[in-house]
């Protein structure tokens, strides 16, 4: 049975699968020669953004008012 | 007034008490001046001075011409409010331990609820029964009583909602596990704290006023809302700033006092999952429970949370069949 995780172990879990894969990609890259080792810092920029973006998904906003309802 | 005597026992032995306030076993006799029965016995050194505090300024108070819409406009605002009247069943026995000037327990008191508040402070009951009177409400009882002899009966209750009360007292482990008797199997637990993170910026505020022996207050948006309201801005800045007894506690740690007293942890309030979204049953168990989660959402508190002293809620379920 798979457990039921939180947003933030899901999104984890996403983000280090992807580590491979960019991996691959950055390798790719760099075998392709001069032109395409260009884009090395395009998919590292990219990687970065999304990490930004998994972490400020995760900042709560809410004000719930909880102690001074009244 | 509703009948709540299957819902009381005697402080003193613990036996059931009729609506006469007399004890089945012990034969004592409670009084009830002014129609709030006082069912405690003498408290502590520590526990009186609490008392006295909250006798001269009764929390959180009423505004001037005050009425039953205020009272549910002010709680439609909060959607924790919401969320806790729409989770619990409209026939459930509820027992509100540290009720202050019973506004919880009056916006609670609908549909075929029966609702029992309970507190230290006489003056903030009397609050509470002349604002139950003035709204027409039947359906809640004031109690006057102490939390190391609560005088509920044994698993009487749907929920016990005890909110910004047990940081107060002299140990809040030892106050928990006096509570959780009252609740029966499958029934739930709804306890307020402050939270060790989420206490910060008040206590970064407040050493900032005690430096300015309490002339500058800065950035609390509670104080700036009642500035109309004088009693209302006293009642905040003196439980917030001047306490005499005050503690904060983790997630962690609120867990382990679930544990300890056989209950079950369901989920916080706020939900202490980063971009977790709002639960629409406040009864419902959290999505994950993973400690380093937690505690990163415990710091994000600091901000949401902040803001109002830093108080969370922790949700708990007695084993037992559903409610």
């Amino acid at each position: 049975m798979i457990r039921k995780r939180g947003r933030l172990r899901r999104q984890l879990v996403v983000l280090g699968s992807a580590f491979g894969a960019t991996g691959d990609l950055t390798r790719g890259l760099w075998r392709g020669g001069g032109e395409k080792r260009l884009l090395v810092p395009l998919a590292i920029f990219l990687c970065l953004t999304g990490l930004l973006l998994v972490l400020a998904a995760g900042v709560e906003a809410l004000a719930p008012f909880i102690y001074s309802i009244f | 007034m509703v009948d709540c005597a299957s819902l009381l026992a005697c402080p003193a032995c613990g036996a059931g008490l009729g609506e006469s306030l007399l004890c089945a076993d012990c034969g004592r006799l409670w009084p009830a001046p002014d129609g709030i029965a006082r069912l405690r016995l003498d408290i502590g050194a520590r526990t009186e001075i609490v008392r006295q505090f909250y006798d001269s300024t009764p929390f959180p108070n009423y505004p001037p011409n005050d009425s039953l819409a205020w009272l549910r406009a002010r709680a439609g605002r909060s959607a924790f409010a919401r969320l806790l009247d729409a989770s619990i069943a409209g026939d459930a026995r509820i027992a509100e331990i540290g009720c202050g000037t019973g506004q919880t327990s009056l916006y609670l008191a609908r549909a075929d609820r029966i609702v029992v508040g309970l507190d230290l402070s006489r003056s903030a009951l009397a609050l509470a029964a002349s604002a139950a009177r003035r709204y027409g409400i039947d359906r809640v009882r004031f109690v006057e009583a102490d939390l190391s002899r609560l005088p509920l009966a044994e698993g009487a209750f749907d929920l016990v909602y005890c909110s910004g009360v047990l940081h107060h007292t002299p140990d809040p482990r030892a106050a928990f596990a006096g509570i959780v008797g009252a609740v029966r199997p499958g029934g739930h637990v709804v306890l307020g704290l402050y939270n060790l993170y989420a206490r910060l910026p008040l206590r970064l505020r407040r050493a900032i006023a005690r430096l300015t022996g309490m002339r500058w207050v800065p950035f609390d948006p509670v104080l700036r809302d009642r500035k109309a309201e004088p009693a209302r801005r006293e009642a905040w800045l003196r439980d917030q700033y001047l306490h005499p007894e005050e503690h904060s506690h983790s997630v962690a740690e609120v867990r382990r006092w679930f544990a300890e007293n056989g209950l079950e942890f369901v989920s916080t309030y706020p939900p202490a999952l980063l971009g977790g979204e709002e639960p629409d049953d406040l009864f419902a168990p959290a999505e994950d429970h993973w400690p380093p989660e937690q505690w990163l959402a415990q710091l994000g508190w600091m901000r949401s949370l902040g803001h109002e002293g830093g108080l969370f809620v922790a949700v708990a379920r007695k084993p037992g069949p559903a409610v």
